[in-house]
């Protein structure tokens, strides 16, 4: 067997807000095509680890590694280029705008030709379209208008579509994650889920009340249907 | 393992039981349960509507009680005197819809005029010239309170507080406290005044100024609506953590909004000259308050991240039909004071019911 290298690497990870430390000599690899979830107590420092991994959060120190390469990422963008997407647990969503502006915010597409290019106008259209037939996709499209805005839709509704914004571009990987981890019998809200306070079946358990981390180790069944605009993502984070 | 740690039940013994399951992953019924619901939704998706409704009665109103009022006349006063303080609110809906506040625009308005009426004056530079360093120093004025807001984090009104009292301090100390006349732009720069100038027809007259101002108001329009800056701008009033995890680079667009509202004070002061005819360090002193009054009453919230640039047109020419027409109904001056205070707090009161979630 050939030796598989992580396609993600952290390696002592540090982060102290304050004199808080919310993250301390984390390390955490991942391999193409795994699906690995971050499991701990409350205050363990899940959220500080997906955040650094994802740029929200730049590490006092430590280092990251994607394809072996150090990486130093300064905002999501930076990582997002790298092709890291983060879905977060308070759904990061701008209330007034629509569905549509929510999925594609910080990333428009432009018309083509010179009202794009000149006067920067928004492709509207073509991300609304995007948008619908992605959400008809995940099964989760019983909606008929793509431009309400976030904030008219209960609670409820707005939890449900919440990670949508990042879905388009990983392809549905939550609701496999679902269920790969249900086998691995593990419950998958690993960060909200009192039940999994103690990490029983983690393969490679940080330091007691650190972050652990849960793999299943199998790759993906199916080819990702991310757009071709974005790049393939390696890795898609989930913080719920 | 040991086995009383095994999972007394399989996956499947799990999946099972969905076949029981509601299958519809989420259902979005409709919000038009009620009139009141379905008034709400309306005027979510048009925030024009109000202020413009406002508009018309207000005008409507005001020509049963004082004929005079109605006609283009009167209406073409109300234009030429609103256009100023239409400007500034352009600048401060762009500063708002970012949840922030802008108590400098007046401040930079003025030095931005001073400098054109010194630099094209009393220095004798060409007009163009002239103008055009007045209009990067309100930019650069923008700009500072940008940095201060953006980078340094400081709470907008704190920040715009303070330089509102440095602004103002520069302008007298630039100016020596001493109007330039009008006499002395007409004989030395008359193309100063240009924007003053218009075009009559039937009666009325439109003044290049207030051409102006709805040139700008629809660019803007078309900036915050159909472009991707537009919707940051909004995003960031909205939740500044969302954008950031989003990807918006916030720093530089809230340093980019501060700068171009300074910017369009900068633009508003070569208008001011031509309205006015004269620069003096102690005019526009109620722009400011002016400004906002007009933001809000145009039906952008304070709290960021919705509103509209028409409705701050709107706005503006709320307050205008109502000092014009309070005025020629003989009513005593304070009142328009007292009208405008009204129409803040029932526009904010109303701006309160729409932001409320759908219950």
């Amino acid at each position: 067997m050939t030796a598989v290298k992580p396609i993600l690497e952290a390696r002592g990870l540090m982060k102290r807000y304050g004199t808080v430390v919310a993250m301390n000599g984390a390390d955490f690899d991942l391999m193409p095509g795994e699906i690995c979830a971050v499991i701990g107590d409350n205050g363990a420092g899940k959220s500080t680890l997906i955040k650094a991994l994802s740029g929200a959060v730049s590490p006092d120190h430590g280092e990251i590694l994607l394809d072996g390469k150090p990486v130093n990422f300064r905002s999501p963008d930076d990582a997002r280029a790298m092709g890291i997407e983060t879905v977060y647990q308070n759904l990061a969503m701008s209330p007034a705008l629509s569905i549509a502006d929510n999925m594609f915010l910080g990333r428009e597409w432009r018309k083509p030709g010179i009202m794009g290019q000149v006067f920067r106008q928004m492709d509207r259209p073509r991300m609304e379209a995007f948008a619908r037939q992605k959400l008809s996709e995940l099964g989760l499209m019983t909606i008929q208008d793509i431009s309400q805005a976030v904030e008219t839709l209960s609670g409820g509704q707005r939890q449900g579509r919440g990670p949508r914004r990042r879905l388009w571009v990983k392809g549905g990987d939550l609701g496999r994650t679902d269920r790969r981890l249900g086998r691995e019998g593990i419950p998958s809200r690993a960060g909200t889920d009192p039940r999994c306070a103690r990490p029983r079946h983690s393969d490679h358990p940080y330091q007691p009340q650190h972050a652990a981390c849960v793999r299943s180790g199998r790759p993906h069944p199916h080819p990702p249907p991310w757009p071709s605009p974005v790049r393939d993502p390696p890795a898609g984070l989930f913080d719920v | 393992m040991s086995a009383e740690d095994a999972p007394t039940k399989t996956i499947s013994d799990f999946e099972a039981t969905l076949t029981k399951a509601d299958t519809a992953v989420a259902s979005f019924e409709k919000d038009d349960r009620t009139l009141s619901h379905i008034l709400r939704a309306q005027l979510r998706k048009n925030p024009t509507l109000i202020p413009a409704l406002v508009l018309l009665i207000s005008i409507l109103a005001f020509s049963i009680v004082a004929p005079r009022f109605f006609g283009m006349g009167a209406l073409s006063t109300v234009l030429k005197q609103t256009t100023v303080t239409g400007f500034v609110a352009l600048a401060q809906t762009l500063v708002i819809l970012t949840a922030g506040i802008d108590l400098s625009v007046g401040a930079i308005l003025v030095i931005s005029s001073l400098i054109m009426g010194n630099l094209a004056v009393i220095s004798g530079l060409p007009v163009l010239l002239a103008v055009l360093v007045g209009f990067g120093f309100g930019g650069l004025m923008g700009l500072v309170n940008g940095v201060l807001v953006a980078k340094i984090k400081l709470p907008p009104f704190i920040v715009t507080l303070g330089t509102l009292s440095i602004f103002n301090a520069l302008k007298l100390w630039y100016s020596q406290s001493e109007s330039i006349r009008n006499a002395d732009i007409e004989a030395n720069a008359p193309s100063l005044l240009w924007f003053g100038q218009g075009i009559n027809f039937g009666g009325a007259s439109l003044s290049f100024g207030g051409i102006m101002l709805i040139l700008l108001a629809a660019v803007l329009w078309y900036v915050l609506n159909h472009t991707a800056w537009g919707r940051h701008v909004h995003a960031i009033g909205d939740d500044p953590d969302a954008a950031m995890l989003s990807g918006i680079n916030v720093t530089r667009t809230l340093i980019s909004v501060y700068t171009v509202a300074g910017l369009i004070c900068g633009f508003a002061a070569w208008i001011a000259i031509g309205r006015v005819g004269s620069v003096s360090p102690i005019a526009f002193d109620t722009v400011n308050l002016g400004s906002i009054t007009a933001v809000v009453i145009g039906g952008t919230s304070l709290f960021g991240g919705r509103g509209s640039i028409i409705g701050s047109v709107l706005g503006a020419f709320i307050v205008g039909v109502f000092n014009t027409g309070l005025s020629l109904a003989g009513v005593d001056d304070y009142w328009q004071m007292f009208a405008a205070g009204c129409l803040v707090i029932v526009a904010v009161a109303l701006d309160q019911w729409l932001r409320r979630a759908s219950q």
